[in-house]
């Protein structure tokens, strides 16, 4: 059937077929075996994603759980102007055509941007222009409804304050690019940052993700919440009295503290002017901070039942000590020593002396305690030294050791001059008198809460006895007679309620000696029974009212809004009888 | 040639095969009894066997197919619900904002004065336990009140720009689901504290 030639031929065939076959088996063998791991890598390289997933920052809350700071989406909104054109869209049901003119009008009264500015961007040649950094979730909903094919967004996480300025001293804020750059934002960073996730997926050529091939390379783990102590009901009301104080007084700034006085817990910490967090440059830089915890000045008379409770407890002096006390007093090196009223010399008690703020009084009765005695309690009071709370930038104030001070030092500090204080150390003081003689740290951030509800609790110091039982009830003493016969300290009095407090007018040092200006303040604790708050407030360079008179109409808002927050009883009792005079 | 060719083979003859001797033992032709048994059974097996996996083969095919097909429409699905999943997200992103800004103290003490209400600086308060009142009632007035208007800034309040309403102005519909439709973060719930040595009181906002 076959001829030689047929059969070669076929034979020729067949190995021709044979050697392509084979040709092609070497070739799948290259690419199937030999370089199968190049080409399987190549091909998912240009399939597979690598993303990094951002942690979601955590919340700031006060004690009640009340937002403060949370993170919400923001969207830039961006245009690739090469492809820009005109735009048919859907308006009631309706198809309308848009030139560029008009869509550029109608992004500018969505965004908020003028159409000019648009349109000049949009007639740009390049692929990306950005027409609006952080539109809200309503204008991204809006644009993003509209379906324009040349419109993009990129969206981004943007720290929202919904309280506004209600704590923005505590809270602090963050840039634009995300990063705490003050307050508890920055201070509670580690809690509050999370750590950011990788995946990698493969997507198809539509850029669909394909859910089998997605690989966790770094699980994310979001932020946790900062809890702080602050209720911000009382924060918000403490912030309206001082904003109103700084108008009245005309003054350049004024704080209210609230402390709890047997946990040291910093209920409210209002200061104004402040910042809305939401906001930062819409104030003065100086006006970012918070100068309950960064500003120190000297106190003044505000520091003076330190050194009468320092001589009753060393048994030096007793509430009713006697002391005659002139209008000035001439120390043996010839300088003197003044009270801020001319006044006839007055026989007066100890408790006296503190009723009518006599810084001669004060200075012959707390002089009978040797300065070394005196400076350590000073420290033991917290002067000198931060309180513990951690808040960022916190100053320590000024208390130069007893051997580093003139002989008239050694006498004003008991006065509250040669030494400076921060507001939060001066309630601080106050805080220990009430607390039966122990001082407290206080707290303002109350822990850390991971996601699943659990609070590591911020660390506290132990607390220090500072003054004998005895001889804080004795001082708390003395403290409602402040109030209730004082000639400032009776205006912090509150109707039904037994008060224990002490006013303050301290000259404010400027080159080097006093200017004319005063920083006025007044601390009350209630009720003085059975002590559970302080209140302290002051207000630094008041221009209306020159001594405590100025402060004590914002302690006793503050102090009201506190008792009826926390639903504290009138008094029914009455203080203890003790002679101002003799 | 060509006749020579005509006349040759195609494949060249195999020489002649001589017989040979069967050795006594009949063992071999016992062997390729069975073998060529054997392979007849394997063939036979194959035989009854090829529909099955004819029909397994296309089975697994179309099973195959299938997969693949409802994985391909499950992967859009998930994709799709994605989509809504993140419009969602922002409808309630929205919603909380307004929520948010409505609850906050600015925005309280704004709506209060609105209405004429003065902060009563005088509590009076009633001790169930005891059955005492404490203080003395007097009324409310703009003279003895705390600060009443809201000195507090607040860049977030949506009085400024009330979404829906701008929303409106821009014919630009937002698919924004009604409150009902909005589940809540949290259950709001009104709890009384009953502190041990005051008087009860519910911590409202």
């Amino acid at each position: 059937m076959f001829n030689e030639g047929t059969f070669k031929r076929h034979r020729n065939l067949n190995i021709f077929v044979l050697l392509v076959l084979l040709a092609f088996a070497a070739r799948l063998t290259w690419f199937q075996v030999i370089a199968a791991d190049t080409f399987r890598a190549e091909a998912k390289s240009a399939i597979s994603v690598t993303k990094n997933i951002e942690a979601v920052r955590g919340n700031i809350v006060d004690s009640q759980g009340n937002i403060l700071a949370t993170t919400i989406f923001t969207w830039d909104v961006n245009i690739d102007p090469v492809n820009v054109g005109p735009v048919t869209l859907d308006i009631d049901g309706k198809k309308t055509a848009f030139s560029k003119e008009e869509i550029a009008t109608y992004l500018g009264t969505i965004l908020n941007v003028k159409p000019k500015s648009i349109l000049a961007k949009m007639t740009g040649v390049g692929r990306y222009a950005n027409l609006k950094k952080s539109a809200t979730a309503t204008q991204f909903t809006q644009l993003k409804n509209l379906d324009i094919p040349w419109l993009y967004f990129d969206r981004k996480q943007t720290r929202y304050y919904p309280q506004g300025a209600v704590a923005g001293n505590l809270i602090g804020f963050v840039g634009t690019d995300g990063s705490a750059l003050a307050g508890i934002e920055r201070t509670m960073n580690s809690c509050l940052a999370g750590n950011d996730g990788k995946e990698s997926y493969e997507q198809g050529a539509d850029l669909i993700k394909i859910p089998s091939s997605i690989r966790t390379i770094v699980p994310v783990h979001d932020g946790s919440d900062v809890v702080l102590t602050i209720n911000s009901d009382l924060q918000y009301a403490a912030q309206q009295e001082v904003a109103a104080t700084v108008r009245r007084l005309n003054a350049d700034w004024a704080s209210a503290i609230v402390i709890e006085v047997s946990t040291g817990k910093i209920l409210a910490a209002a200061e104004a002017p402040t910042v809305d967090p939401n906001k930062p440059g819409a104030v003065r830089a100086q006006n970012r901070a918070s100068r309950i915890f960064q500003t120190a000045f000297e106190p003044g008379s505000i520091l003076k039942p330190v050194a009468a409770a320092t001589a009753i407890d060393v048994g030096k002096a007793t509430p009713l000590t006697h002391v005659v006390a002139p209008q000035s007093l001439r120390m043996p090196w010839g300088q003197y020593i003044n009270d801020a009223e001319l006044h006839a010399p007055e026989k007066l008690t100890l408790t006296g002396v503190l009723a009518q703020s006599s810084n001669t009084g004060i200075v012959q009765i707390g002089g009978k305690v040797n300065a070394a005695t005196r400076y350590s309690y000073m420290k033991k009071f917290g002067m000198g030294q931060k309180t513990g709370v951690n808040f960022e930038g916190e100053s320590s104030g000024v208390l130069n050791s007893y051997k580093n001070w003139d002989r008239m030092t050694d006498k004003v500090v008991m006065f509250g001059q040669g030494v400076s204080l921060t507001p939060i150390q001066t309630a601080d003081i106050y805080q220990t008198i009430a607390n039966k003689g122990v001082r407290v740290t206080p707290q303002l951030i109350a822990g850390c809460q991971d996601n699943n509800g659990n609070l590591t609790p911020t660390a506290v110091e132990s607390p220090v006895r500072v003054l004998s039982e005895s001889t804080a009830a004795q001082t708390m003493d003395m403290l409602e007679k402040v109030v209730e016969k004082g000639p400032i300290g009776r205006t912090a009095r509150i109707f039904g309620y037994r008060i224990a407090g002490k006013t303050g007018t301290a000259q404010i040092a400027e080159g080097r000696g006093y200017g004319r200006l005063h920083a006025v303040s007044f601390v009350g604790i209630a009720p003085a029974e059975n002590p559970k708050y302080v209140v302290a407030v002051t207000a630094y360079k008041s221009r209306t009212v020159s001594n405590s008179l100025g402060a004590t109409p914002g302690f006793v808002a503050v102090m009201k809004q506190v008792l009826k927050t926390y639903a504290i009883p009138p008094s029914t009792t009455k203080s203890k009888y003790l002679p101002t005079g003799w | 040639m060509s006749v020579v060719r005509a006349i040759q083979p195609i494949r060249p003859i195999a020489p002649r095969r001589h017989l040979r001797p069967v050795p006594a033992s009949n063992a071999p032709r016992v062997a390729a009894t069975r073998s060529t048994g054997a392979r007849a059974g394997a063939f036979a097996l194959l035989r009854a066997l090829s529909p099955k996996i004819l029909v397994g083969v296309v089975l697994i095919i179309i099973l195959n197919i299938s997969l693949s097909s409802l994985s391909n429409a499950s992967i859009y699905k998930i994709s799709q619900l994605k989509k809504e999943t993140a419009t969602l997200g922002t409808q309630t992103q929205i919603i909380n904002q307004q929520v948010a800004s409505l609850r906050s103290p600015q925005n309280l003490a704004n709506s209060a004065m609105s209405l004429g209400m003065v902060v009563n600086s005088n509590p009076v308060f009633l001790s169930v336990k005891k059955a005492r009142i404490f203080g003395t009632s007097t009324p409310a007035s703009a003279n003895n009140s705390g600060v009443s208007n809201n000195l507090i800034a607040n860049a977030v309040l949506i009085s400024k720009s009330n979404p829906s309403k701008f929303a409106a102005s821009q014919k630009a519909q937002i698919d924004v689901p009604t409150i009902s439709s909005v589940k809540a973060d949290k259950t709001a719930t009104v709890q009384v504290v009953l502190p041990s040595d005051g008087i009860p009181a519910s911590p409202t906002h």
